[in-house]
């Protein structure tokens, strides 16, 4: 297993190399165009709409934990949100302790009968029986992964795989790293989390072949005490910059990078200005785009059922620094001498991002392929 | 003969202990330094709770809302320093008194209105959880997480003239207040219980309630100190994790450090010093555990290591066993070889101790 693996990353360590090269003559013609600074300039303000009204249209969302993690539950919540006030829908968001009530929330919010159920991150096992016994019931399921894929009339899967934007966080990491060591913090070992981290530590290889990355895993997603120490130790050990991937634990996490004067990446929703100039750049999940796609999708009649996967190319994956939410926190707090790279970095995360989406660069998947 | 064997026995026991102290002190020195200091800041909030466990337990109630408790603590230190500009200091404080009084609360309600001692604790803790996170949104508008920069965590202190010594600095000094305090607390509860006349009071109330009471000692007074006391020191042992790991209050965010507190005073006999150890000896493991993910070329799987505690612990637990059995295994045969001397002696006609 681990041969294969070893064989798969030098292939794409020399092909990376050679793009490398190839960059690098780009470089000379091409200058980097900040796509955000030109788009600020253009851009009109936006004009208050009212909403349209759809208030006989109905949908209760299940959360899978409470609300605050300021990442992926908090996105899921976000996109909801936009969805009752932009397209005037009434919407129940409901709150959930953890996986033990996730059963009894989905049933009764079946007792409503809204037009949508969405339910985060629920169990396969959970939402397939509730969608075998309440066939007249449409149900949306985020982040569900189903063994093999299932087939009813009234289950949408929508799945949003991170490993391609985590694969640009760590190039941005694999050259910004002063110590040539960078590290990741999970939540679980498990294949949702490595999906991020194996991503990220592809990327760093990518620009940064002699780097080393380091993981650390936390065992639990509310355990922020845990987290920081944990990375106060993969600092000691030489990282610089951590990417944390283990929801509010990550909060540990931030607050280890603010306090020694490191780096952290963040992720799911946009947290660079938790810790200003701390945090480089956020590994976003647009959790939120996806919700609001229900919603819209009920409002405008399309629902489909079946299996939806997207990533970066859909725009549902992506960096904080993209194009829409053009977070600039890192280039005003950030060190002087990381902040003078950083167009260069753009620059490379540009062209890594073609390759992906062109295919010439092919990122582990962690989820499709659980023995790496 | 048989004192020379007994005197050998125990220079060999003595030898023993000498090196396994010895070999201790040499793989503490090798470790980094980082990891001694991580795990004394992981141990704190394990050598409050096992305090807090302590006092109540030796008084005859068993607290099971040591959880709870703390996470009072932890919430009330934030919601105290939430844009006041206050010293952190005043937020610990208060997490000590609101540790107090749900201790006080706890007390009375189970003293008076005689709910049943376990349902009470879990209800409090289930209680706690969900009113932290209430209040956290209806007072402070925050979901989950409640931080702010006006939430200052405790400063680390310098310790003067220890701080000059080499390694003893580097590992004692540089802590925050909470942690001086928690060791201060192991001393003052060793002197409460074992050199006061009402600790000696609160051990009898623990031993027995009835052949307490039948000499005129005022039960409920002494169960309501301890549980008042143990809140103050579980509150205490929160706000070192709001305020003293973090500066910010994260929903649910003991994690279970209340049960294990709890499992740290079973573990050391309800013993103030050896809990102290034992709850260092669990920080210790846990720090180790981190210190070895992070070092890939080993290649340990993650969950194995992050089991490395309770491992620790049960590992610990079988060795504590087996000494107990030996050293019993050991009395009787002594008692036995005893009883055949005395025996043969009087058959030889000679009557015992004569």
């Amino acid at each position: 297993m681990f041969r294969l693996v070893n064989r798969r990353l030098l292939l794409l360590i020399a092909a990376i190399t050679l793009l490398g090269i190839m960059s690098v003559r780009a470089q000379d013609t091409t200058e980097y165009v900040d796509e955000c600074v030109a788009e600020t300039a253009s851009e009109a303000p936006a004009e208050a709409v009212a909403p349209p009204d759809n208030s006989d249209i109905s949908f209760t969302i299940i959360l899978p934990n409470p609300r605050g993690d300021r990442s992926f539950i908090d996105s899921a919540a976000a996109g909801a949100e936009r969805a009752i006030a932009e397209l005037g829908v009434q919407g129940t968001i409901v709150e959930t302790a953890g996986v033990q009530e996730h059963d009894a929330a989905i049933r009764r919010a079946v007792q409503d009968s809204p037009d949508l159920i969405i339910t985060i991150a629920v169990d396969a096992s959970t939402i397939e029986e509730i969608a075998d016994e309440f066939p007249d019931q449409l149900f949306a399921a985020q982040e569900t992964f189903f063994p093999e894929n299932p087939d009813y009339d009234n289950l949408a899967l929508f799945n949003i795989f991170t490993h391609e934007n985590s694969y640009l966080a760590g190039v941005a990491a694999g050259m910004l790293t002063r110590t040539k060591i960078v590290g990741a913090v999970g939540g679980g070992d498990f294949p949702g989390i490595n999906l991020f981290i194996i991503g990220f530590e592809e990327g760093v290889k990518s620009v940064c072949p002699e780097c080393q990355t380091l993981r650390s895993y936390v065992g639990s997603f509310s355990d922020p005490v845990t987290a920081k120490e944990q990375a106060l130790n993969l600092y000691t050990e030489g990282a610089d910059i951590l990417y944390q991937v283990a929801g509010r634990s990550g909060e540990g996490v931030l607050a280890a990078a603010s306090e020694t004067g490191n780096l952290a990446i963040g992720v799911d929703s946009n947290q660079d200005d938790l810790y200003p100039g701390s945090i480089m750049v956020s590994a976003m999940k647009r959790v939120d785009n996806a919700v609001f796609g229900f919603v819209e999708s009920i409002v405008n009649d399309t629902y489909t059922p079946g299996v939806t996967n997207v990533g970066m190319a859909e725009g549902y994956a992506g960096l904080s620094w993209d194009l829409g939410i053009c977070s600039r926190t890192f280039d005003e707090n950030g060190p002087e001498d990381l902040v003078a790279k950083l167009p260069e970095v753009r620059q490379a995360i540009a062209e890594a991002r073609a390759a992906i989406l062109a295919g010439d660069i092919v990122v582990t998947n962690a989820l499709l392929e659980p023995a790496s | 003969m048989n004192t020379q064997a007994q005197d050998s026995r125990r220079y060999i026991r003595l030898a023993l202990t000498a090196i396994i102290v010895v070999v201790a002190i040499l793989v503490l020195l090798n470790l980094p330094i980082t990891l001694l200091q991580s795990s004394i800041r992981l141990a704190t909030p394990y050598v409050l709770g096992s305090m807090a466990a302590i006092v109540a337990s030796r008084a005859g109630v068993l607290n099971l809302a040591i959880e709870g408790m703390m996470l009072v603590g932890s919430f009330i230190a934030v919601a105290v320093l939430y844009r006041t500009g206050l010293d952190p200091l005043a937020g610990a404080l208060a997490a000590t008194v609101a540790g107090g009084i749900l201790g006080m609360v706890f007390a009375i309600l189970y003293l008076r209105i005689r709910i049943n001692l376990i349902i009470l604790a879990l209800a409090v803790n289930l209680f706690i959880s969900n009113a932290t996170v209430y209040f956290m949104r209806t007072q402070f508008d925050a979901f989950g997480t409640l931080a702010d920069p006006s939430i200052r965590a405790l400063p680390t202190l310098t310790l003067p003239i220890i701080d000059q010594i080499p390694f003893i600095g580097q590992l004692l000094s540089g802590h925050n207040a909470v942690v001086y305090l928690s060791w201060i607390m192991v001393v003052v509860v060793w002197v409460i219980l074992f050199r006061t006349q009402f600790g000696r009071h609160l051990r009898a109330v623990g031993e027995n309630k009835a052949a307490a009471e039948s000499v005129g000692i005022n039960i409920t007074r002494i169960q309501v100190f301890a549980l008042t006391f143990s809140g103050m020191l579980a509150g205490l042992a929160g706000s070192f994790l709001s305020i003293g790991v973090l500066s910010q209050f994260v929903d649910n965010m003991t994690d279970g450090r209340g049960w294990t507190a709890i499992t740290v005073s079973l573990f050391a006999f309800e013993q103030p010093i050896a809990a102290f150890f034992t709850a260092l000896f669990f920080g210790l493991s846990e720090a180790l555990s981190f210190y070895l993910q992070a070092r890939p070329e080993l290649a340990l799987p993650p969950d194995l290591l992050l089991a490395l505690p309770q491992i620790a612990t049960i590992a610990a637990l079988v060795i504590v066993a087996l000494r107990i059995r030996a050293g019993e295994l050991l009395k009787r045969r002594e008692f036995a070889a005893q009883f055949g001397r005395e025996l043969s002696k009087l058959r030889q006609g000679q009557i015992a101790g004569d």
